[in-house]
């Protein structure tokens, strides 16, 4: 990359920085009208109980749930797509990384939230650190969820500091007190030899462990239905099954995000058909494990055709929940396969538009998870019906506009690209000790770069 | 414009505050729970409940009829001394006569959310008039029976009561300890393990890098002073 080129791209990278124009006040707006109703349907659920949704005694876990299972997975595919980028190495993974990171983090803080959601009582969750059992799988879910979530936030913020003098430098004399924050959180970052080799071992480390516990966090979500007695959860196939959901639909969340800010942020020069095109393949080869394990699962229940799994089958295929599962199966599934496989034009708009589709079948896919799994009774009676009303929909409106909000906010203050990374990629650091300085970085004296050993 | 949003955003979210506040209270009021009266009162026992046996709470007795059965209690322990007690009833009508095909149920006085009576189980009486019932308590000391015959043909129903002082109870309630419960209880200790290994981990990566970083800016700073 040349000298030009580069300038071009730390210039798009911090044009958010600081900038309020209309767009950014509008949508500010829109969606923090969006988070305020949310907040405001929760209130109103707090004030006269749990009754005002569509939640009962045979289906007491809906959306709230669903959507806690949904957005976490959403986060896990950011988390994911980020550290195999690094850790294999993808020198096209610059522009990308810090989108994913926050997506992930965003996308965690407001599935962490709909457990406290679904209690009802939000006072009622201190009970768990109060009362906790350590073989209860909540307990286990809340373990693997807090460490995610510091994870998560280290692993943002360890690649932040080199370019965190970059989003000061861009501010130039309207940096003032953020200016200082800037520097505070920089921990006096200058591009030296042993600061570059202290944050590539710290985030070689997060990149390796995000992994694992991204894994944990889904599994420990998984087993939160597998260890009941119900036909339809108690399976071991579960765990996997929820990962490989999770970084699927996760990874669709950051093409769809992606796409988004490449388009809000002019970054079309920097994110470009190369980029969405090995998303998608991503993208599919995790649909197509995705799709080989849902048809194990049902062929080993199908062919056996226990008491207890045969009317959920029945249901999902022929029964209530057969609009829902094959408008997932073949919608949310099968279409969005074919369109990111299919060669020819438009790849970032097929890989869109399939991503699209998967996140919203992955979510339908949870909620035929949870719902039928609930309603189908243990005991001979009824099915149980589930019918989400104002406040759960609003609820779910209202945190699906969160994670944009939080996105566009974030990115006002942080570089949308990461200009160290690229940096790394390109071998500046390795060229000469001349090319050590990022443009916007505040200049210090040439004798002190070092060599470029890292 | 800009700046006109700067202002109205802010003002937006105070309007919206203001209307979830409106009504002076977010957190809902306690709830006082209306109780109709009586409907929390058991329904009155006559000694004939549908229960042959187990734990149902049964309130007391009401009085006696005119022509109410003569029923005379014994308990005495058992010849198998593993069994408890034998709680024995005898059913008369008032003129004396045996009185058969009676069914007596058992109770105990317990106190369970305020005085209540346990049932213990039921026996019908033979041509002599006589019940029994085998009954081994869960603890010793002093444990008050009450039996209750049921109405027959132009005999109504009748009751009596006991108390008498058990020197032999069940065997404390032992649940059966699969072997492998010894190894599912160190499980949490590992996972504890591992979980303080990862946090440890974050926290090298953390606080190791934000070191670096800083020893770094430090020495760049004292060569800088130096120079």
């Amino acid at each position: 990359m040349d000298r030009r080129t580069r300038a071009l791209y730390v210039e798009r990278a911090v044009w958010p920085i600081g900038r309020g124009d209309r767009k950014f006040w509008i949508s500010v707006m829109v969606l923090g009208a969006l988070v305020a109703a949310g907040v405001y349907a929760w209130i109103y659920q707090v004030q006269h109980g749990l009754w005002v949704t569509g939640l009962n005694q045979k289906v007491s876990w809906g959306f709230y749930i669903i959507n806690c299972v949904f957005f976490i997975g959403m986060s896990y595919g950011g988390a994911m797509t980020s550290a195999i980028l690094r850790l294999t190495g993808a020198k096209w993974r610059a522009p990308l990384t810090r989108i994913a990171e926050a997506t992930a983090v965003a996308a965690l803080l407001v599935g962490a939230v709909y457990p406290i959601v679904d209690l009802g009582r939000p006072d009622r969750f201190l009970y768990i650190l109060r009362y906790g059992q350590v073989g209860s799988p909540v307990v286990w879910d809340l373990v693997a969820v807090t460490s995610y979530a510091i994870a998560s936030f280290v692993f943002l913020y360890l690649p932040l500091i080199p370019d965190l003098p970059v989003a000061k430098a861009a501010l130039g004399a309207r940096a003032g007190l953020l200016g200082r924050i800037y520097d505070a959180l920089s921990l006096g970052w200058k591009g030296r030899p042993d600061q570059e080799r202290a944050l590539a071992r710290g985030i070689g480390i997060m990149a390796v462990l995000i992994i694992p516990l991204a894994v944990s966090v889904h599994s420990v979500l998984a087993w939160l239905f597998a260890v009941t007695s119900r036909a339809e959860w108690h399976s071991t196939i579960f765990a996997p099954y929820f990962v490989l959901a999770a970084m699927f639909s996760g990874v669709a969340a950051v093409i769809i995000v992606v796409a988004a800010l490449r388009k809000v942020y002019g970054l079309g020069e920097f994110i470009v058909a190369k980029h969405f095109r090995y998303l998608s393949y991503l993208l599919i080869a995790l649909g197509a494990g995705y799709l080989y394990f849902m048809i194990s699962e049902f062929l080993t229940d199908g062919y056996v055709f226990e008491s207890g799994t045969t009317s959920g089958l029945q249901s999902l295929f022929i029964g209530q929940y057969a609009p829902e599962f094959w408008s997932f199966s073949v919608g949310g599934l099968l279409v969005p396969l074919v369109l990111a496989a299919l060669p020819g034009r438009f790849p970032v708009a097929r890989a869109t538009v399939a991503s699209v589709l998967v996140v919203a079948g992955m979510w339908l896919k949870r909620f035929l998870i949870v719902v039928p799994g609930m309603a189908n009774p243990i005991m001979p009676w009824e099915w149980g019906q589930y019918q989400p009303t104002w406040v759960e929909i609003t609820i779910l409106v209202g945190s699906a506009a969160a994670i944009p909000l939080m996105l566009i906010v974030f990115f006002r203050f942080f570089p949308v690209m990461s200009v160290h990374e690229l940096d790394e990629v390109e071998g500046r650091y390795e060229v000469s000790s001349r090319h050590r300085i990022p443009a916007y970085a505040p200049v210090y004296g040439a004798g002190d770069a070092g060599g470029g050993d890292d | 414009m800009t700046r006109a949003l700067r202002i109205l955003v802010p003002l937006v979210i105070v309007v919206i505050s203001i209307v979830i506040l409106e009504d002076g209270h977010i957190f809902p009021e306690p709830v006082h729970l209306q109780v109709p009266n009586g409907s929390l009162v058991a329904p009155p026992a006559n000694g004939q409940g549908s229960q042959s046996g187990g734990t149902a709470a049964q309130q007391p007795a009401a009085a006696a009829a005119p022509n109410a059965a003569h029923l005379a209690l014994s308990v005495h322990p058992s010849s198998n001394a593993s069994h408890g007690y034998v709680v024995g009833a005898e059913v008369r009508t008032p003129e004396g006569a045996a009185a058969g095909d009676a069914t007596v149920s058992f109770y105990e006085a317990v106190d369970f959310f305020g005085p209540r009576e346990e049932l213990l189980g039921t026996a019908t009486t033979d041509s002599s008039g006589s019940a029994s019932f085998t009954y081994l308590p869960a603890t010793t000391g002093s444990h008050r029976i009450v039996a209750r015959s049921s109405g027959i043909a132009k005999v109504a129903s009748g009751q009596a009561s006991e108390t008498f002082t058990a020197a032999i109870a069940a065997p404390a309630y032992r649940d059966h300890v699969p072997a492998i419960t010894a190894f599912y209880n160190l499980v949490p200790y590992g996972v504890g393990v591992v979980v303080l290994a990862v946090w440890l981990l974050i926290a090298f990566a953390l606080i190791g890098t934000a070191r670096g970083v800083a020893r770094g800016a430090r020495e760049q700073k004292e060569k800088g002073v130096i120079a």
